[in-house]
């Protein structure tokens, strides 16, 4: 009998809301060169949206929710609130280096635009390096949930991932050459 | 929606050993020991040739490769070490890993009461010990650092050789915990 002892949560679901805003929120924010480049490796990612950036409010309550449901489902504290939040813009071959997001309880993106090809998100198992070590071509055969080392999840328009902040993952890069792939990316914090 | 990411696998059944493995192993206690994770206790060097353990050994190899095919992993695995172990009271096995194979484990040859548990640290151990642990509401899989697995005797255990663990000091003062621990690679 096999029994799985540890899981990694992560959750997922579609946000119907009018994405219009974000994209001039995205192209706001670089115009007034709100930039802060910490991942990205290519691209542009923006300082901190603000509640004053009032394109943001529809999507932040659903984030607020959404990760309040993750949370109860995880046995994590539902006192949470958006502790930072910024947008990705990345044009042709522009990607994310690994990365987690220390200090938060639970990390996320909403994809505001994300056209074919534009690359998926990348997570990485806890031990990826060691199983690239130990669970290596010679071991694997037709590998599955208990055996990847790393996850692909497509980047699609509307969609809001959650995981934990721990969890280390990059995204590939966007192989569109005509449309860029836009993102909001977030960190909820303990409410203080 | 909510899903599970690497989901950490491990195999668990019985099987009664036709031979007296518990009086073979007590027998090794005063030959030649390694030490390796373990403090206090007896610890035996690769007792892999020994023909007292070829029907564990067997068992052992059935149930690994049938794990194997399970979690996406080839069928080709060998014991390529196998050790006893004899722990008195209050001896115990540090944090550790087993590099260089596939799968570990242990078969439980005799656990009397309070004789300790093994602990298994989740891969994401310090993420969440760093950021989650004081805001857990109710302890489960998806959010535990450690797991504390109760063992018994008969008790046959393999899982990913990358997977940290530890052994609690053996608390009886009169019993002593014996296990045989062992190691899988591919084709050895």
């Amino acid at each position: 009998m096999i029994e799985s002892i540890f899981r990694i949560p992560f959750y997922k679901i579609f946000l119907d809301i009018d994405n219009k805003p974000l994209v001039s929120l995205s192209k706001k924010l670089l115009k007034q060169n709100r930039i802060r480049n910490l991942s990205v490796l290519g691209g542009t990612q923006s300082d901190e949206i603000s509640g004053k950036d009032k394109e943001v409010h529809s999507l932040a309550q659903l984030i607020v929710k959404h990760s309040k449901v993750f949370a109860k489902q995880v046995g994590l504290t539902e006192q949470l609130s958006i502790g930072s939040m910024w947008a990705n813009v990345g044009g042709y071959k522009d990607c994310h280096r690994v990365h987690h997001h220390p200090h938060s309880l639970i990390g996320g993106v909403y994809y505001v635009s994300a056209p074919k090809d534009c690359g998926n998100i990348r997570f990485y198992h806890p031990y990826y390096e060691t199983m690239q070590y130990d669970w290596n071509t010679s071991t694997l055969n037709k590998p599955n949930e208990y055996s990847y080392g790393s996850r692909d999840l497509e980047a699609a328009t509307g969609w809001l991932y959650l995981f934990p902040n721990w969890l280390n993952h990059s995204v590939e890069p966007n192989l569109n050459k005509k449309q860029k792939r836009i993102s909001i990316a977030f960190n909820m914090f303990k409410n203080i | 929606m909510i899903q599970n990411l690497f989901p950490v696998p491990v195999y668990v059944n019985k099987i009664k050993s036709s031979v007296d493995l518990k009086t073979i192993c007590l027998d090794m206690v005063n030959g030649e020991s390694v030490k390796r994770s373990n403090k206090g206790g007896y610890q035996s060097p690769d007792i892999k040739d020994n023909k007292n353990f070829s029907k564990l050994i067997y068992a052992i190899e059935f149930a690994a490769n049938k794990f194997a095919v399970n979690i996406g992993l080839k069928n080709n695995l060998k014991v390529d070490t196998l050790w006893a172990n004899v722990n008195g009271y209050k001896d115990y096995n540090l944090i550790h890993s087993h590099p260089k194979c596939v799968f570990s484990g242990a078969y439980y040859v005799s656990v009397p009461k309070n004789s300790g548990r093994l602990e298994f640290y989740s891969p994401a151990y310090e993420g969440i010990e760093y950021d989650w642990n004081d805001n857990v509401q109710n302890r489960n899989i998806t959010n535990s650092a450690i797991l504390n697995y109760d063992l018994e005797e008969n008790l046959l255990l393999i899982f990913p050789s990358w997977l940290k663990h530890q052994v609690e000091p053996n608390l009886n003062e009169k019993e002593k915990r014996i296990s045989v621990a062992f190691n899988l690679a591919a084709g050895v």
